[in-house]
C-alpha cells in the first residue's frame, strides 16, 4: 500500500493514519461493537416474528417444539458454550503472548464450531427426511427406512463441501510438510481439525440418532405400533394407552400420511418421489389459497339467497337484514373452517422461523470460522504481540455474540414447555 | 385543458357552493366522461334514469365535491393547516428573501455585522410556539379519524371483493352490481375482503380510504350526502391493472332507486344482457371489448377467431375453449399472457349457465 | 523546511504539485485506492450514474403520464419504469448520495485527520455499492420489476418478475449502507483531534454522525426482511404470504421500521449541508449551533417511533395509529428549528449569492413546503384522504429530492473547487440552480393539488380531469432534467478546464479547507490550525496566493509555526 510508507515513528501494525496503539485498538473496539449491534438488530426481526407468531399460535409453537430433539441442542449448547471459554483463553493468551496456548485454543474453538455444524446437519437432514420443511412446502410423514442403517442423502449432500475441505487441508497439511514449511502446515492441519470436527459431529449426532430411533421403535413393538419415529411422543406419554396415543396420531399425522399408511404401501424414499410430493404441496397450499376466501364469500352469497324472497317485500331500509356476513364466515383461515390436513400445514410455521433462525445463525458460525482460521494463520505467524491483539479481540467478541444467539434460541426452539 | 384550469381556479375564487354547477357546466364541453349519466356508466336498464343530480362537480379547487357527512370536517381541517403553513411559509420566504436583499455582498457591505450567535429565550420560542398548533392539528385530526373509523350501529352492510383489478359488490340480499351503489343520508358499512393482493378502497369524494387486505376482513363505512356519480379507486398498487381498477359509485335518492338498480334477474333479460352485465362485474377488470389490450385479451372479435397458444400451437374460440379457460386458466394460454396466466380460476364462482350467458355475450362483440 | 510553512503548497493550488489525484495513476490505483478522497470521488461518478438512469426512467413515466390514455408504454411497462425509478433512487442514488460521496470526501478532512477509521472497510462498501446497484440493474435483463420500491408482499410474492434480484440488490445496497456508517461513527467518536471537542465539531459531522446512527439501527432490520422475503419467495416460510397464515401487514411494519429513519438517512446529511453552506457564504457564524446539533439527533432518535403514518390506512388498530400519529407531530418540532436557525444566522451577514447559496436558499424553499405538507399527512383524518395519492408523491418528491437532491448539489458546487482545484463557472451554475429549482416547482407542485383532488398514485392511466395537472408536471419534470444535466455538465467542464483556484476561495474556517486544493494524498502537509469552524475572521486573505488563510500562518516570519511532521494526523 502506498500509505504505508508514512508514519515513520509508527509500529509496523499501526496504520498509517491512527496516531497510537491506543487510537487504533479503541477504534477498532467501538468498530466491533457497533457491528454487534447491528448484528443483533439483524436477529431482532426474526425474535420479532417469533413473537408475534408464538402470541397468536401459542399451541402450534408448543406441540411443534416437540419435534426438536433436546438432547442434540443441548449437546450443541454445551459445545458452543466451551467454544466460548476456549475463546476467552485465546484472548487472554494472546494478551499474554503465549504463542502456543493461543494457536491450540484458537484450533479447540474453530473445532467446536464444526462440531456444532456437524450436529446441526444431523438435525436438518433427519428434518428434511420427515418433510418437515417451512410453511409452504411442509409435508410431514414418517419415512420407512426399513431394518439397518439408514443416511440421510441430505445428509451427504451437506457433508460433501466439509469433505471436499477436508481432503485438500489434509493434502495442504501434507505437502507444507513435506515442503519443510512448518508454520503452513501447521495452519493446514489446523483447518483439517476444524473439519474433522464436522465429521465428529456428524458421526455422533447419527449415532444418538440411530439409538434413539431403535429404542422408539422397540418402544413401539411393545405397543404394536409400526410408528419408526417420534421420540417425542415417546418423551411426553411414553407406554401410554393405545387410546392416548390414537389421539396423539390424528393429531400429528397429516393425511396425507394416513392415507398412504392405509394402503400399506409406505414411502420410498427417492427423490422424484420427494419432489412431486412437494409440488403437490405447494399445488394444495395454492388451492387453498383460492378456497379459503371463496368459501367464505359464498356462504353469504348462499345466506343471503336464502333472504332473498322475504326481503323483496321490505325493500326499504331493513334493520334485522342486517347480515353480519362476515362475523358469522369469520376472518379467511378461521380455526373452524379449515381442514385437519390444513391444520397440520400450519405448524410449518414453526419451522419456517427455525429454519430461518438456526440458518442465519449457522451461517454466523462459518462466518466465526472463517475468522477464526484468518486468526490462526496470523497466530502462527506471529503476528499478536502483548500490545497488538486487537483482532482475536474483536473476533473473540463476535464469537461470543454468536453464541449467545444461540443460548437464546435453544430454550426459544427447543425447550417451549 | 386550459380551459378546465381556468373553470377550477373561478370556482375557487368565487364561491364554491354557487359555481359548483356552473362550473361543471363549462368543463362538460371539454369532454368529461364522469359527466356521463349513471345510464352510460351502469349500463343496465334498470339503472337510474339520467337526470340532474347526476352531473359531475368538480368542488372546489384542492378538492372533489363533498359528499359524505365527515368530508366538510376534513376539509375544514386542511384548509386550517393549509393556511396555518401558506402563513409560516410566507413568513419564512419573506425573511429569508429580505435578508438576501439587505445583507447582500455589494460595495458597502463587504462584511458581516455584529450580531448575537444564539438566543437561547428565542429558540425556545420559535420551538414551542408552534408546537400548540400542532397539538391542535393533532387532537382535530385523531377526533375527525375516530368519525372514519368507528361505524355506526344499524349501518347498511355491503359486501366488497377485491381482486387483481376488479371490484365486486354484494348487497345485504346477495345480489351482485359493477357498481358500488349507496342510498343518500343512510349510513352504509362495507366489509371489504381480497382475494389476492393489497388493494385499497379509495372514494375522494367521500374522504374515506381503506386498504383491503388478503386474509383479513377489513371494515370502512361511508354516510353519503350527496346524489350522483362518483369515482372509486384502488389507491394500493395491485399489479399491472392497477390504474384501470375504478369503478363509480352511485348515490341514490331513495331506497326504491337502489333497489331499482340493484336487483337483476336473469330470467327477464335475453342471455346477451345477462352474458353483458356477468362481463361488467368478473372480466372487465382485465379484458376490453373494444379491441384494447388490458391485462387479458380483448373480447372484441375473439369469439370464433384463431389463436395461437404459447405452446406454438393454434386454437379456435368456441365455446370448449372459453370454459375451460374461465375454469383453468393455466390451460392453453394465447401466446403474450403466458408463461403464467395471471387470471385467476372462476371454477365455483361462475356457474356453467353464467359462462353460457358470457359465451352468448361475447357472440354479440364482433 | 525549517519553521516556516510553504504556503504555496500547503494552501496553494496543487495541481502541478502533488495530490491525491497524481498521487498515483493507473485504473488499478484507483480500483484499489484505500484513500477516502477517491473513494468519495468513485462514489460520485457512482451514484450520479444512478441519479441520470433512474431520471431517465423517470422522464420516461413523466412522459407517458402526458395524456390520460396510453401514450407509449403498456401498463406493465409503466410499472417497471415507476418501480425502477424509485428502487434506483432510493437505494442507489439518494441513501448513499450525500453521506457516501461528499461525507467520504469532506468528514475526515473536517476532523483533520489523513483517513476513515477502517479504510478497507470504506473500499469494500463501495463496491458492495456496485454489486447491489449491478444487481438492480440486473433486473432490467431478468425480467423487470413492478413491486414498486416498498416490494409489499404478497404482490411481490406473486409477480414474475425479478424480485429476488432486486431484492438482494436492496439486501447488499444495505450493508454498503451500514458499513459507511459505521465508519464515519467511528471516525467521529475516536479520531476526532485533541482539542475538537463534540461542540466544536462542523455541523455537517453532527448530522453525518446522526445518519450513522440510523444507518447503523436500521438497516439491518431491512436486510432481515429482504431476506425474510426473499426466503419467503424461494422458501414459502409463510411469514409474509396470507396464503400460509402469514401477515402482510407485519411486512410493512418491518420494512417501514427501517424506510422511514431511512428518511432521515436522506434529509440529514442535506441538512448538514445546508447549514455549512448558510454560514461560509453569508459569512456569520451559525445561529444556535447546539440546537442544531441536537435537533439533529433528535430527528434521527424520533424518526425510528414514526414507522406507523405509513400505515393509517391499512387497518391497524386505532390506539397504534393514534399514537403514531402523535409522534410523528414531534418530529416536526426539531425540523422548523433548523430552519428558523438558517434564517436567523443570515440575519445581519453579508450574503454572497454563489451558486452553493443559491442551492442553500432553494434548499429552504423546497424543503419548507416538504416539511409543512408533511402536517396533512401527520394528520389523522386528511391523511386517509390524502394517503396513497399524488399529495404523498408530492411530498416526499419535496423534501427527498428538493432537500437531499438540492443539498447535494449545492454541497458539490461548495467543496468543488476543494476537490479538484478549479472553479466552477458561476453563472452556468447560477442558471442549472435556477432551472432545477424552476422545473421542481413546475413538476411536482401540481401533483399537490391533483392528490388532494383524488388521483391516485402509481396509476398508468387516469381521468381525463387530471391531464392538465400531468401535462404541467411533465413540462416541469424536463425543465429539471435539463436543470440537473446543466448543473453537472458545469461541474465536469469545471473538473477539467475550470480556473484554478487555491485552498480556500470561500473563506470557510473548518479544516477542510486549510489545505491544498485539491489536497494532497495525506490531506494536509502541515499541522492544522484547529479553530471554531464559524468563526471567520480566523480566515484572512492572502493577496499572494489569492486565497484566504487561517492568521496563524499569516506571517511565518513572526510566529513560530509547528514542525511539517504530522503529530495527530
Amino acid at each position: 500500500m502506498a500509505h504505508d510508507d508514512h508514519g515513520k515513528e509508527h509500529a509496523p501494525f499501526i496504520a498509517h493514519h491512527f496516531d497510537d496503539e491506543q487510537q487504533q485498538f479503541d477504534a477498532g473496539k467501538l468498530g466491533i461493537w457497533v457491528f454487534l449491534v447491528t448484528e443483533v438488530l439483524f436477529f431482532s426481526g426474526l425474535f420479532c416474528a417469533y413473537v408475534l407468531y408464538r402470541y397468536s399460535q401459542p399451541e402450534i409453537f408448543v406441540e411443534a417444539s416437540e419435534f426438536l430433539d433436546k438432547v442434540l441442542g443441548g449437546i450443541n449448547t454445551i459445545v458452543l458454550l466451551f467454544s466460548s471459554l476456549t475463546m476467552a483463553v485465546a484472548v487472554r493468551a494472546a494478551q499474554l503472548n503465549q504463542r502456543k496456548v493461543l494457536i491450540y485454543n484458537l484450533m479447540i474453538t474453530m473445532v467446536c464450531a464444526a462440531i456444532f455444524l456437524g450436529v446441526k446437519a444431523v438435525e436438518y437432514s433427519h428434518k428434511w427426511d420427515e418433510g418437515i420443511l417451512t410453511r409452504g412446502y411442509y409435508n410431514f410423514h414418517h419415512p420407512d427406512h426399513g431394518e439397518g442403517l439408514h443416511i440421510s442423502k441430505y445428509l451427504y449432500m451437506l457433508s460433501v463441501i466439509p469433505a471436499i475441505l477436508l481432503v485438500v487441508f489434509t493434502a495442504g497439511g501434507v505437502v507444507f510438510k513435506v515442503t519443510n514449511e512448518a508454520k503452513k502446515s501447521l495452519f493446514f492441519f489446523g483447518l483439517a481439525l476444524m473439519m474433522g470436527g464436522y465429521f465428529l459431529g456428524a458421526v455422533g449426532g447419527k449415532i444418538y440418532m440411530e439409538a434413539k430411533t431403535k429404542a422408539t421403535a422397540a418402544a413401539h413393538e411393545g405397543d404394536g405400533h409400526d410408528e419408526s419415529h417420534d421420540h417425542s411422543h415417546d418423551e411426553k406419554d411414553g407406554h401410554g394407552d393405545d387410546k392416548g396415543h390414537a389421539s396423539l396420531e390424528s393429531r400429528w399425522t397429516p393425511v396425507v400420511y394416513r392415507q398412504e399408511k392405509t394402503k400399506q404401501d409406505g414411502s420410498k424414499q427417492d427423490g422424484s418421489k420427494q419432489d412431486k410430493t412437494k409440488q403437490d404441496d405447494s399445488k394444495s397450499a395454492d388451492d387453498n389459497k383460492s378456497k379459503q376466501p371463496e368459501s367464505a364469500g359464498k356462504g353469504s352469497g348462499e345466506k343471503s339467497d336464502d333472504k332473498k324472497d322475504e326481503s323483496k317485500k321490505d325493500d326499504t331500509k331493513k334493520d334485522d337484514a342486517k347480515a353480519d356476513a362476515g362475523k358469522e364466515s369469520g376472518a379467511p383461515g378461521d380455526t373452524a373452517s379449515v381442514t385437519e390436513e390444513e391444520r397440520q400445514r400450519r405448524v410449518g410455521i414453526f419451522f419456517s422461523i427455525y429454519y430461518c433462525m438456526t440458518g442465519l445463525h449457522a451461517i454466523h458460525v462459518i462466518a466465526g470460522m472463517i475468522a477464526l482460521s484468518w486468526l490462526l494463520w496470523r497466530a502462527i505467524h506471529g503476528h499478536f504481540r502483548p500490545d497488538y491483539f486487537g483482532p482475536v479481540d474483536y473476533v473473540g467478541l463476535y464469537w461470543h455474540l454468536v453464541d449467545l444467539i444461540w443460548i437464546y434460541l435453544f430454550p426459544l426452539l427447543y425447550l417451549i414447555n | 385543458m386550459v380551459n378546465q384550469l381556468f373553470s377550477l381556479i373561478a370556482q375557487a375564487t368565487g364561491g364554491q357552493e354557487k359555481t359548483e354547477q356552473a362550473g361543471a357546466d363549462k368543463s362538460a364541453g371539454a369532454e368529461v366522461p364522469l359527466g356521463s349519466t349513471p345510464a352510460d356508466s351502469a349500463g343496465g336498464p334498470t339503472a337510474p334514469a339520467p337526470s340532474d343530480p347526476y352531473e359531475y362537480s368538480y368542488g372546489d379547487y384542492w378538492f372533489p365535491e363533498r359528499a359524505s357527512d365527515f368530508a366538510a370536517e376534513v376539509d375544514w381541517l386542511f384548509y386550517f393547516i393549509f393556511w396555518v403553513c401558506v402563513i409560516f411559509f410566507a413568513i419564512i420566504v419573506a425573511v429569508m428573501v429580505g435578508f438576501v436583499i439587505k445583507y447582500r455582498k455589494r460595495p458597502g457591505h463587504m462584511a458581516p455585522l455584529p450580531s448575537p450567535s444564539h438566543n437561547t429565550k428565542l429558540e425556545i420560542l420559535w420551538s414551542v410556539l408552534p408546537s400548540f398548533l400542532l397539538v391542535f392539528m393533532f387532537v382535530a385530526g385523531a377526533s375527525g379519524y375516530f368519525k372514519q373509523r368507528i361505524v355506526p350501529e344499524g349501518a347498511y352492510e355491503t359486501h366488497i371483493e377485491a381482486s387483481q383489478f376488479n371490484w365486486q359488490f354484494t348487497t345485504e340480499r346477495g345480489d351482485i352490481t359493477e357498481d358500488l351503489h349507496m342510498v343518500v343520508n343512510e349510513p352504509f358499512k362495507l366489509t371489504m375482503e381480497s382475494r389476492d393482493v393489497l388493494h385499497s378502497w379509495f372514494v375522494p369524494a367521500f374522504r374515506q380510504k381503506m386498504d383491503v387486505v388478503p386474509g383479513r376482513y377489513s371494515e370502512v363505512w361511508v354516510k353519503p350526502t350527496k346524489i350522483g356519480i362518483f369515482r372509486l379507486y384502488c389507491a394500493e398498487y395491485c399489479g399491472d391493472g392497477h390504474s384501470l381498477m375504478k369503478r363509480n359509485v352511485i348515490v341514490h335518492e331513495s331506497w326504491d332507486d337502489f333497489n331499482k338498480a340493484t336487483i337483476w334477474k336473469d330470467e327477464e333479460h335475453t342471455p346477451e344482457e345477462n352474458g353483458q352485465r356477468l362481463y361488467k362485474i368478473n372480466c372487465a377488470g382485465c379484458h376490453s371489448i373494444d379491441g384494447s389490450v388490458k391485462t387479458g385479451p380483448s373480447f372484441l372479435g375473439k369469439y370464433g377467431s384463431d389463436e395461437p397458444l404459447t405452446t406454438g400451437a393454434m386454437q379456435t374460440v368456441d365455446d370448449n375453449y372459453i370454459i375451460s379457460s374461465i375454469l383453468e386458466p393455466q390451460k392453453d394460454i394465447v401466446e403474450g399472457y403466458g408463461p403464467r396466466s395471471q387470471m385467476p380460476t372462476f371454477k365455483g364462482k361462475l356457474s356453467p349457465k353464467q359462462i353460457r350467458y358470457i359465451i352468448a355475450y361475447m357472440k354479440t362483440l364482433k | 523546511m525549517g519553521i516556516a510553512v510553504d504556503r504555496t503548497k500547503t494552501f496553494g493550488n496543487a495541481i502541478d504539485g502533488d495530490n491525491y489525484l497524481n498521487a498515483s495513476s493507473g485504473i488499478k490505483s484507483w480500483m484499489f485506492t484505500l484513500d477516502h478522497k477517491r473513494i468519495g470521488v468513485m462514489y460520485l461518478i457512482g451514484v450520479t450514474f444512478a441519479l441520470f438512469l433512474a431520471g431517465i426512467f423517470a422522464l420516461v413515466l413523466r412522459s407517458e403520464l402526458f395524456t390520460a390514455n396510453k401514450m407509449f408504454l403498456t401498463e406493465a411497462q409503466y410499472n417497471q419504469m415507476f418501480t425502477l425509478h424509485g428502487a434506483v433512487m432510493v437505494f442507489a442514488f439518494i441513501i448513499p448520495s450525500i453521506p457516501a460521496a461528499l461525507g467520504n470526501f469532506v468528514l475526515p478532512m473536517m476532523l483533520g485527520v489523513k483517513d476513515v477509521a477502517f479504510p478497507r472497510l470504506n473500499l469494500c462498501s463501495f463496491y458492495l455499492w456496485v454489486i447491489g446497484t449491478l444487481f438492480l440493474m440486473l433486473t432490467l435483463m431478468m425480467g423487470g420489476l413492478d413491486t414498486g420500491w416498498t416490494f409489499y408482499t404478497p404482490y411481490s410474492l406473486k409477480t414474475n418478475t425479478g424480485v429476488i434480484f432486486a431484492t438482494f440488490g436492496a439486501f447488499v445496497l444495505g450493508f454498503s449502507s451500514i458499513f459507511t456508517g459505521l465508519n464515519f461513527l467511528v471516525t467521529i467518536n475516536t479520531m476526532r483531534p485533541p482539542g475538537m471537542t463534540w461542540f466544536k465539531m462542523p455541523l455537517f459531522l453532527w448530522s453525518l454522525y446522526a445518519t450513522s446512527i440510523i444507518q447503523i439501527l436500521a438497516t439491518p432490520v431491512l436486510g432481515i426482511t429482504l431476506l425474510l422475503l426473499l426466503a419467503e419467495r424461494i422458501m414459502q416460510i409463510g411469514i409474509f404470504n396470507p396464503a400460509y397464515g402469514g401477515d402482510p401487514v407485519l411486512f410493512q411494519h418491518f420494512f417501514w421500521f427501517y424506510s422511514h429513519p431511512a428518511v432521515y438517512i436522506m434529509i440529514l446529511p442535506g441538512m448538514g449541508v445546508i447549514s455549512e453552506l448558510i454560514s461560509v457564504h453569508s459569512r456569520k457564524k451559525i445561529f444556535g449551533y447546539s440546537f442544531i446539533a441536537f435537533s439533529s439527533v433528535a430527528i434521527a432518535l424520533l424518526g425510528f417511533l414514526v414507522w406507523g403514518h405509513h400505515m393509517f390506512t391499512s387497518g391497524q388498530s386505532a390506539l397504534v395509529t393514534i399514537i403514531f400519529s402523535a409522534i410523528t407531530f414531534t418530529v416536526a418540532v426539531p425540523s422548523a428549528v433548523k430552519v428558523f436557525n438558517w434564517l436567523a444566522t443570515m440575519y445581519k451577514g453579508c450574503i454572497s449569492l454563489t451558486t452553493p447559496m443559491c442551492y442553500a436558499l432553494s434548499f429552504i424553499f423546497l424543503f419548507g413546503i416538504g416539511g409543512l405538507t408533511g402536517l396533512f399527512l401527520g394528520t389523522l383524518s386528511t391523511d386517509i384522504h390524502l394517503h396513497d395519492t399524488y399529495f404523498v408523491v408530492a411530498h416526499f418528491h419535496f423534501v427527498m429530492v428538493g432537500g437531499t437532491l438540492t443539498a447535494l448539489l449545492g454541497g458539490l458546487f461548495h467543496w468543488w473547487p476543494k476537490m479538484f482545484g478549479r472553479m466552477y463557472n458561476e453563472f452556468v451554475g447560477r442558471i442549472g440552480c435556477f432551472l432545477v429549482f424552476a422545473g421542481f416547482n413546475l413538476t411536482f407542485f401540481p401533483q399537490f393539488v391533483m392528490g388532494s383532488r383524488g388521483m391516485p398514485r402509481r396509476y398508468a392511466r387516469y381521468d381525463p380531469e387530471f391531464e392538465i395537472f400531468h401535462q404541467w408536471s411533465t413540462f416541469g419534470a424536463f425543465v429539471l432534467g435539463i436543470g440537473i444535466l446543466i448543473s453537472f455538465v458545469c461541474l465536469a467542464y469545471a473538473a477539467f478546464k475550470g480556473p484554478r483556484c487555491a485552498g480556500n476561495p470561500w473563506g470557510a474556517s473548518s479544516l477542510e479547507w486549510q489545505s491544498s486544493s485539491p489536497p494532497d494524498f495525506h490531506n494536509f502537509v502541515h499541522n492544522v490550525a484547529l479553530c471554531d469552524p464559524y468563526d471567520f475572521s480566523t480566515q484572512e486573505l492572502d493577496e499572494e496566493l489569492d486565497t484566504f488563510v487561517h492568521r496563524e500562518f499569516m506571517e511565518p516570519e513572526e510566529k513560530p509555526v509547528p514542525e511539517v511532521e504530522p503529530q495527530h494526523t
